[in-house]
């Protein structure tokens, strides 16, 4: 499967990845695990308006590139196209939960970033791609639900570095 | 078969064997991951605007929280009253 994503960074960063075309965060933690992550696109979300905001908004980088990359691999998971991967996940996900219940823990304490954690550590997936969004992580802690998501996002996450198979520069 | 079906099938016998002590240890482990999210951790102006919003939702929760109970106790006194 062939994905499109978009990487903002300093830069001092960004053009050091276009000179050597290596990802250098590659260690880095988040929602769907370790790996590179990339902004993606479809009809409700535009991958590099989002990369734009992540750079401004949340980065503050005064100089900033974004880069546009080609993934292309057979070892994905795809938690937004693929019934499939989709039906299993949330299967997995109630047994987590079940588990979860079982350690005497409440359930709003869940943590989905475990089945990440667990698919890094088991398997060789070379990228996961998801719709997120960063309002749920922070506010069910303090007891909020939210129905309305005014702020889709795709996140890819790349975990293996080969299989980025082109990448340039953006204009801003 | 795909490779992510194939993976989804193994993780879900995986998880059906974990002991409640594993699934212990893995969840503490994956909430010590989590408090260095390069998204979390972040820039200082990012976590200002992130508890502020925070700060918002508990004042406006505290807020809805009292009207209730003064709603609570207001119906209780009507109850008393009439009884």
């Amino acid at each position: 499967m062939r994905k499109i994503g978009y990487h903002s960074t300093s830069e001092e960063q960004g053009m050091k990845i276009l000179s050597q075309k290596i990802f250098f965060e590659s260690s880095e933690k988040n929602w769907l695990g370790k790996g590179i992550y990339f902004w993606g696109s479809s009809d409700i979300c535009n991958g590099f308006d989002e990369a734009q905001w992540w750079a401004v908004k949340y980065k503050k980088f005064t100089k900033y590139l974004i880069i546009e990359v080609e993934i292309d691999s057979n070892n994905f998971l795809d938690l937004i196209d693929n019934e499939e991967h989709k039906s299993k996940f949330g299967i997995i996900k109630d047994r987590f939960i079940e588990k979860h219940i079982e350690a005497g823990k409440n359930v709003q304490d869940f943590e989905e970033y475990l089945i990440f954690k667990i698919i890094d550590n088991e398997f060789d997936f070379d990228f996961i791609i998801a719709f997120t969004h960063g309002s749920d992580f922070r506010y069910r802690k303090i007891g909020f639900n939210f129905n309305v998501v005014t702020r889709p996002q795709i996140q890819i996450c790349v975990k293996k570095h080969n299989c980025i198979v082109a990448l340039k520069r953006m204009e801003i | 078969m795909d490779y992510g079906t194939k993976a989804l099938d193994k993780l879900l016998k995986f998880v059906d064997k974990m002991s409640v002590e594993d699934y212990k240890r893995a969840y503490e482990e994956a909430l010590k991951d989590m408090s260095e999210f390069d998204s979390i951790k972040s820039t200082s102006s990012y976590n200002f605007v992130n508890s502020i919003n925070i700060d918002y939702l508990q004042i406006n929760y505290s807020i809805k929280a009292k009207e209730e109970n003064s709603y609570n106790d207001s119906s209780s006194n009507l109850i008393s009253s009439a009884a």
